[in-house]
């Protein structure tokens, strides 16, 4: 023991292994309140408090911002719109990231490229990925009517962004640039399913089907809770695409949450409704993916694998919820 | 129950030949052990009679049928994997119900045929457990209940020991073998692992390149090995060989080889001549050889290893004080007490002695002699 220490010192610049451990998961927590946490304190702080930016002057008001959130129908549209938006985008992420990995899986020429150009669009950034989805779908010049109309099978002009219609273009845009996430994290944990489970499979006489759901999706059904969560979560605060292809519109048809609170503080400055609502917001996304974790870990006491995963995946959970 | 034959099969992976023109007659009930060292193509072998693989040419035939073509699922076979190969998300009892399931089976019928495939290998009491909350050899135990379950014509086993301490291992060959006596279907087992071969099996087909070296019974394989690659496969220790020639004087055949002469009475090598090649391969094995006696060479001794049981001397024929020796094992009595460097007399009883041509073929004991 005085041995190893006295080596551990000598490496470290006169540190000890604890006193070493201490200074660099000090430096990171440091950085941490000072960018998170205090925001955070910050803002709860100017959401119990009426700012009047004319006159520079703020006074208390307790809960009024968040009782009057929760009686405007605006809110409550947003927010339904949000999940409405968060679930499209879920689903069809989940199942498309999971389909393309479960392609990439298998072997076929130009596998290594393909796996590759796959995740290009998740590089894009969200406000490419609107402005490439506007050039598609955009009445005037947009290329989905440049071929279609022509073939008369839409009327020149036809607005694909309708009132009805706007919410699952924008959420069609947002799983091109998030199902290759969700593929990426399936086609690493696909690679480790071992093969000979496969092989015993087959020989036990399951198909392709049973092969699926018995062995696949039970050996990847905490990378699906991974991924459920970061795209949920992402949905959720999805302000970058929708701002940049939509605006919220037409109407109100495509206001997220989000979009709403950036009105607030940015058209109306009003400062304390929109920290309280962001605060709601929080809550909303925490709800959601702690739901996903109570679900999918439901029979937890069934294995001690689940046990040491389950509270691994709880930080990354909560971390999640707070980049919100 | 089926009989299991394999017709001049050919493997091929691109360029590499992994099984070439194999042709083997497995007989229904019988326990037939592929032996080879890794990558001889005994895997591969195994995995065509699955149907996990499919075999570039040639015919695989379950009682005269070819199912070469037909997918594992369309094959009565179970399969016992080295990897175990247990589904890690289902407790013991969903793992062996498994392949019961999978053919949709009545649930009361699955039920009563894993708890007698459980009574069988003595699982019941880990029905509930998962795979991870199991010591290594109830793992094989379940792999072996999963198999059992659903009473297949063919049980083919891959290397199924190998992931296991030697003590369970030896406890698994007796409990393999008893299965076998009392399923009474055909067993194809694939092992590197000679003793498993010797200890088990009805008859042992030894591969070695991808092809057949010999298909007989393990008392045949080690009294008689085909040729070299056998020989020297098969036992432990493996045989000693001396490489030598033969030598005519006065009318009298003599073998020489490095430190050793044999006298050879007439008719022990038909034709020594050969069409004036005299170069030959001298084999015994080490518990026929002997210290002492007639002296058909002096050795010293390089090394001892005590077994318990026995005394193994690794005597040389290259000087007292070489540094790279050839060894040369002799079993002995273990109350035997030599010391390194000691000049010992080799015997070798003529009735025990094999020679092998430079090719391999085994020379003598002639073919057909008894």
């Amino acid at each position: 023991m005085a041995a190893a220490g006295a080596r551990a010192v000598h490496g470290r610049a006169g540190l000890s292994d604890s006193q070493f451990a201490l200074t660099i998961v000090g430096a990171v927590t440091l950085f941490n309140v000072v960018v998170i946490i205090l925001p955070l304190i910050y803002s709860a702080w100017i959401s119990l408090y009426e700012t009047n930016v004319i006159l520079r002057k703020e006074h208390f008001v307790g809960g009024k911002h968040f009782a009057k959130l929760l009686a405007d129908p605006a809110v409550v549209n947003a927010i339904t719109i949000s999940l409405q938006f968060t679930a499209i985008s879920v689903v069809l992420s989940l199942l498309i990231g999971l389909g393309i990995a479960l392609v990439l899986n298998e072997p076929f020429p130009g596998r290594g490229v393909l796996r590759a150009v796959v995740l290009l669009p998740w590089a894009v950034s969200e406000v490419v990925t609107a402005t490439m989805w506007i050039f598609i779908v955009n009445p005037t010049f947009g290329g989905l009517n440049g071929i279609l109309a022509p073939l008369g099978i839409v009327s020149p002009s036809f607005d694909w962004l309708s009132e009805h219609a706007a919410i699952y273009w924008v959420a069609i845009a947002f799983v091109w640039h998030i199902a290759p996430l969700g593929a990426f994290f399936f086609l690493a944990a696909l690679q480790t399913v071992p093969a000979d489970l496969y092989r015993a499979a087959r020989i036990d006489r399951a198909g392709a089907v049973a092969r699926f759901f018995h062995i696949t999706l039970p050996h990847i059904k905490y990378v699906v809770l991974i991924v459920l969560v970061v795209v949920t979560v992402e949905a959720f605060r999805g302000f970058d695409l929708m701002f940049a292809f939509t605006r919220g519109g037409p109407g109100t048809s495509t206001q997220i949450f989000p979009l709403l609170i950036f009105r607030y503080t940015f058209e109306f400055s009003q400062y304390g409704l929109a920290t309280a609502a962001s605060y709601l917001l929080i809550g909303i996304a925490l709800i959601l993916t702690t739901t996903y974790f109570i679900v999918l870990t439901y029979r937890r006491k069934e294995t001690l694998r689940v046990k040491a995963t389950a509270p691994a995946l709880a930080p990354a959970v909560a971390a999640e919820g707070a980049r919100v | 129950m089926s009989a299991v034959t394999i017709d001049n099969v050919m493997k091929t992976y691109g360029d590499v030949v992994a099984v070439d023109s194999l042709t083997l007659e497995i007989n229904n009930k019988e326990f037939v052990v592929l032996l080879g060292p890794s990558g001889c193509g005994k895997t591969t072998t195994l995995n065509m009679i699955a149907g996990l693989d499919v075999p570039t040419s040639g015919h695989i035939r379950f009682d005269g049928e070819s199912v070469e073509h037909l997918p594992p699922e369309k094959r009565d076979i179970s399969m016992v994997f080295q990897s175990i190969a247990l589904y890690p998300h289902k407790s013991v009892y969903e793992n062996i119900a498994f392949p019961l399931r999978m053919a949709r089976g009545p649930k009361r019928e699955i039920d009563s045929r894993v708890r007698s495939a459980a009574g069988l290998l003595r699982i019941e009491a880990l029905l509930d457990r998962k795979p991870h909350q199991l010591s290594g050899g109830q793992r094989q135990r379940v792999a072996l209940g999963r198999a059992v379950v659903r009473d297949p014509s063919v049980f083919l086993f891959d290397e199924p020991l190998s992931a296991l301490d030697a003590k369970l291992r030896v406890d698994m060959r007796v409990e393999i073998k008893k299965l076998h006596e009392r399923l009474g279907a055909t067993f194809v087992y694939v092992t590197h692992d000679q003793v498993e071969a010797l200890t088990m099996a009805d008859r042992i087909a030894v591969i070695d390149g991808g092809r057949l070296q010999q298909y007989a019974t393990p008392d045949e394989i080690y009294q008689r090995p085909a040729n070299l690659i056998v020989a020297k496969f098969v036992g432990s220790p493996s045989m000693n060989f001396v490489p030598g020639r033969l030598i005519e004087s006065a009318g009298k055949w003599r073998f020489a080889g490095e430190g050793l002469e044999v006298s050879l009475p007439e008719g022990l090598l038909d034709d020594p001549h050969r069409s004036g090649r005299s170069e030959l391969i001298l084999g015994i094995r080490p518990e026929r050889a002997a210290l002492g006696g007639t002296a058909d060479g002096t050795g010293w001794v390089y090394a001892t290893e005590p077994v318990g049981s026995d005394l193994f001397v690794d005597v040389t024929f290259d000087g007292p004080d070489t540094i790279d020796p050839r060894l040369f094992k002799i079993r002995t009595r273990p109350d035997l007490r030599l010391r390194s460097g000691e000049q010992v007399a080799v015997t070798l009883p003529l009735e025990h002695l094999y020679f092998f041509e430079p090719d391999g073929r085994r020379l003598w004991p002639r073919d057909g002699a008894a």
